[in-house]
This record gives C-alpha cells, structure tokens and sequence, in this order.
C-alpha cells in the first residue's frame, strides 16, 4: 500500500512536471535553445495570480487564462527583444542570454517583493479524500489533472494544428521550412508564446497549493531539465514521460531517504542517462 | 628596455602593465576608507576566479557552472579545520588544493565526455546536488554555516598564522598577489603546447583528437589548474571574511557569477575577465551600499504609514538583490549585443 501511494503521489507530481518539461522541451526542439528561465515565468504567473487574490479576491483558476495571455505576449516579446538575436550566436552566448533572464527576473521578484513567502488559501481546493486506501490532496489532484489538461491540449496544438505542422516543420529543417514559405522567426515566436503559456499555467495550478517565492518557479524547472533529458532533447511526448518518471522518483527518494534530498536523486539520474544513453531513454539519435 | 617597454602582451604594452600593478600596488596609500579598499579587495578576488575560469571556459571551451565547488573546497576546507582543529590556513591550504584536484578528476573523467548543452546541464546538476549535500550537513554547520571565532593576533607571525589581521591591508595585498598568480598562470598556459591543444579542443574537437591531441586528458589538466586557482580564491575568502555560508560558496548563483565576470570581459582572452570584474563589481558594491542607505530611509518613512506607504511597500520591497539584477540584465544586454564583451567594445573603438 505504502508502494502504491508513493507512486501515486509521485505520479501526481510528475504531471506537473511533465507539463513544464513539454514546455522546455517545445523550445529546445524548435530551436535549439535551452531555456533557463523557464521557471521564472511560471513564478511570475504566481505572484500574477496571488495578487489577483489578494486585490480582487480572484480564484487562482480565474486568474490563471489571464496570467497564460499576459506570458504568452511575454514570451513573445522576450523572443523579439533577446533571443532572435543570438539564435546564430556561440552556445556560451544563448546560455548565458537565459541564465541572464534567470537572474534578471529572480532579482526582479525579490527586490519587488521580496523573499517573503506567499500562500493563497482557497476554500475549494483545500482538504484530503480517500480512494480505494489512497490518501488524495485535494489542490494537488486539481494541479495535476489541469496540467494533464493543457499537456494534453499541447500536444494536440503541436500535432493536429495547422501551426503546429508548420512548427514542427521548423524544428526539423529552418531553411526548407522557409522555402515552403513558413515564417520561421514568427514560428520561433509563437513556441515561446505557447511555452511560456503553458509555464503560467503551470504557475497557476501551483499558486493553489504551492508556497509562492521568488525561487519557486526554479524549484520546477531544475528538474524538468531531466524530464527533458530523459525524453531526449526535443520530443514533446518523451518530455512528458519524462516528467512522470522524475515526480516518482523525487517523491521515492523524498519518502524512503530525506525529503531534504530529493532533488538530488532526480540530478543523478539526468547523469545516469546521460552517461548511459546520451539520446535519452526514449530518444533516437 | 625602451623595446621591451613597448612590447605588446595580448595588445596591452607591458609599460601599461607595470604602470597598472603599481596602481594597484599602491592604491592603498590613496584610499584609506576601509570600504574603498574592500571594493577593490572583492574586484581582484572576483578577477582571480574568472582569469580562473576562463582557462576551462575561455581557452578550451567547456562552459563549466560548477566552480562554486572549487571555491567552495577552498572556503570550507579552511573554515573547518581552524574551527574543529585550530589549524592554520597555511596547513589546510595544501589539504584543500588535494581535495580540489581529487575532485576535479572525480568530475572531469566522466563529464567531459559530454558536450553542448548536455555538459553545461550536468555541471549545473552536480552544483545544485552539492548545494543541498552541504546544505544538509550538520558538520559543516548546514544551511547556515560555520562562523570564525574572531581571534586578536600578537604580532605579523601569529597573524599570518591564524590568517587573521585586524586591518584590511594585509588582505589587500594576499587578493593582489592572487590575482597576479591567476593571471600569471592563464598567460603561461595560454603560451605553451599546452594551451594551444586546449585552443584546438575548443575549435575542433574531433580535428584535434584526430590529429593525436588527447583531448580527455588536457580538458582535465585545464580543469584542475582552474580548480586550484579558484580553491585559493575560496581559501582567501573565508579568512577575509570569516564566515562560510553555502548561498555564498557552493552555489550554482556563485558559479554562475564567476563565468559571468570571464564573459563580461571577453571570454577566452587574458585581460578581459580582470576587466570584467572591475567592471561589474565596484558597480554592485557602489549600488548595494547606496540603495541599503536610501530603502533604509524609506522604511523609516514607512514605519510613519504614509498614504502612500503600501506603494513604497510593493515598489520598493527589500530592495535586496539589487548586484543580482544588475548581473542579470547586464549579462542579456551582453550575450545580445556584444559577445565578445567589453573587450569587444573597446576594439570595435579601436
């Protein structure tokens, strides 16, 4: 029993992670930009949704289309200002243009705002139930079927779309993409906008339950990365499976080690597979 | 001597070179402010750690986020052997240098097989996971650290052994003398066999290796020279400060800060890290110390709650951090406009 609830709470957790992973994972597959600040948008999506709260009394799932429309111009406008820019650029420049937005937003938070935790309590998500001996934790539950949900409804822009084709068209050949007359920097531009959408969703569904700080977007994105990993670099599906496995074994390693640990149980394992099958578990070369 | 004053290292006459150090050297004489000489302190530290960096980074082109570590080894190895045994840094250093290199080959053998992105993630991993180890290691006084006991020295002999001095000139001059060793050693491995197969690597990595260049092995040495250097730097750290924290040491914002200062300047050259850190640090300490003076008067006023005290509250928060946000939006403008750094600009006036 106390297996099948560890594996259920870590599955739970996994969704959530499965849906910033896909997030990262659009990006890097489309363009070859490994994101850093991924996380950051979902933390601005927390503040976005607990002041909604604290000024209008907004349900954080009211709030939350409203944050997903305002990243979504966000991560366009970071696309146009930044990263179109050094798309061309060394490795070392791209990396440190996110890891710059990174700390460029996180300073952001805690000059404004500073470290001080924040928490939204919401009367209908709160409380624990019971399936079948299963313990449930009800904003959890609510987290993870909304970020099934828009991973879901990712999935379906990405290949039932007509945008969707033309951005896979992109990641796959830039150059014969234009020359079937696809703008290829607007399709850049709507991967952010749609990742960074997505990333405020994921922010919105945490807000319910998750202590709001200017760290916590981070605390997310960190072990997507591995997600991303797993799933090789760029495969939307295999980011979600990804996801899934690394919320299993952060929960596992929390709960039969030290929650102080767990992170560091989901680092290994991006080492292990890197080292094992550097194309992911998933992935192909 | 009017021919060798004129030649050139790396485009800077070393008539400017030895007019520079004797800046340096006597700068002291002019700022008596212990503030002054502090800022100074923290560029040559932060100088030494990014000329450090930049022989893994700049001249081999391994883009490594896990310096914090080695500077971290050298912070924590002096911190607990004076505190838990009352040994001398002078005795620890040595210790710290092993275990630097023990675990840049420990790290180095299997990371640098991979490249690209997946090297640059896995340094951040093992950074993070050695963060949350510290972090929850009693011994090493956990999250919050250790605290030196302040010791009162009894003359220059039992100073230097404690690494203890009640003045900040000794430091002052212990931070010139690493960072001239940092450059000193950058230069000499730029100019050596060495250096150019570390050139190589970072240009063509297969090319290299098949034209018989080992390259495992002299990403390695790369590796465990810069690791040595910023283990110093670590060391020199914790008695100027006296007090060791994981947030400041083995974290992944310290490591991130160190490759900063190298490409702030102009990665993969000998000046530009230096440069970069006389750039970006006295800019954070000048900022820092006014905005602590400023947002300590407008909490005052918000004590008085004004009507516009909950704005002051929101628009002004803490204030902390601000070196972070500099560090940040400097670091964008730098990757989008000029990645070659300040370097970069300074030629292009040229």
């Amino acid at each position: 029993m106390i297996y099948g609830q560890v594996l259920v709470d870590g599955l739970i957790v996994g969704l959530m992670f499965a849906l910033v992973a896909m997030g990262l994972s659009l990006i890097y597959g489309v363009m070859n930009i490994v994101n850093f600040a991924h996380g950051e948008f979902m933390m601005l999506s927390m503040y976005f949704c607990w002041f909604a709260w604290h000024f209008a009394g907004a349900d954080p799932l009211v709030a939350m289309p409203f944050a997903a429309v305002l990243l979504f111009f966000l991560g366009v406008a970071v696309y146009r200002l930044l990263i179109r820019h050094v798309l061309a650029r060394s490795l070392v420049a791209q990396i440190f243009a996110t890891f710059g937005l990174l700390l460029f937003f996180q300073a952001t938070a805690q000059f404004l705002w500073k470290s001080d935790v924040r928490t939204i309590p919401t009367s209908w998500a709160s409380g624990h139930f019971q399936i079948a001996g299963l313990f449930f934790n009800g904003p959890e539950v609510v987290a993870g079927v909304g970020a099934l949900l828009t991973a879901a409804a990712l999935y379906w822009f990405i290949h039932r779309t007509e945008t969707g084709l033309a951005l896979q068209a992109v990641a796959e050949d830039a150059q014969a993409a234009r020359l079937m007359g696809i703008n290829d920097n607007r399709m850049y531009a709507i991967a952010w906008g749609v990742a960074c959408a997505a990333a405020a969703i994921g922010g919105g569904l945490l807000s319910t339950y998750y202590a709001i700080a200017p760290l916590s977007g981070a605390r997310w994105a960190l072990p997507a990365f591995v997600a991303v990993a797993i799933g090789g670099f760029g495969s939307i599906s295999g980011a979600f499976f990804g996801g899934l496995i690394i919320g299993v074994v952060q929960t596992a390693g929390g709960f039969f080690f030290s929650p102080n640990y767990k992170e560091v149980f989901v680092f290994a394992l991006y080492l292990l597979v890197v080292f094992w099958r550097p194309y992911g578990l998933l992935g192909r070369k | 001597m009017r021919a060798w004053l004129a030649h050139r290292v790396e485009g800077l006459p070393v008539a400017a070179i030895v007019i520079l150090v004797a800046a340096l050297a006597l700068y002291p004489l002019a700022a008596t402010m212990p503030f002054w000489r502090h800022v100074v302190i923290m560029s040559m530290l932060y100088g030494a750690m990014g000329v450090a960096w930049n022989i893994l980074g700049g001249l081999a082109g391994q883009v490594s986020f896990g310096h914090g570590l080695y500077f971290g080894v050298g912070a924590y190895t002096a911190a607990y052997c004076y505190t838990a045994f009352g040994l001398s840094p002078i005795v620890s250093l040595p210790m710290a240098l092993a275990i630097s290199t023990g675990a840049s080959v420990l790290i180095g053998l299997p990371t640098f097989r991979l490249r690209g992105h997946y090297f640059v993630l896995a340094s951040v991993f093992i950074m993070q996971s050695i963060y949350v180890l510290v972090s929850n290691w009693d011994r090493m006084g956990g999250a919050i650290g250790i605290e030196y006991p302040v010791y009162k020295a009894e003359g220059i002999a039992d100073a230097l052994w404690h690494g203890q001095f009640p003045d900040k000139l000794p430091y002052y001059y212990a931070a010139l003398a690493l960072f001239l060793l940092a450059l000193g050693t950058f230069r000499a491995i730029q100019r050596s066999r060495f250096g150019m197969f570390l050139v190589a690597i970072r240009e063509e990595q297969d090319a290299a290796h098949s034209l018989g260049v080992d390259v495992a092995r002299y990403k390695l040495y790369a590796l465990i020279a810069s690791a040595a250097v910023t283990t110093l730097a670590g060391t020199f750290y914790a008695q100027y400060v006296l007090y060791v924290e994981p947030i400041s040491t083995v974290s992944l914002l310290v490591s991130l800060e160190i490759g900063f200062i190298a490409i702030l300047g102009g990665i993969g050259t000998l000046w530009g890290p230096a440069l970069g850190a006389f750039v970006i640090v006295p800019t954070t300490e000048l900022l820092r110390a006014y905005l602590s003076g400023r947002l300590a008067l407008d909490m005052s006023r918000l004590a008085d709650g004004g009507p516009l005290a909950w704005l002051e509250y929101y628009a002004l928060g803490g204030g902390g951090n601000v070196d972070i946000l500099v560090y940040g939006l400097v670091i964008m403008l730098i990757a989008r406009f000029q990645p070659a750094g300040v370097l970069g600009f300074l030629r292009r006036i040229d």
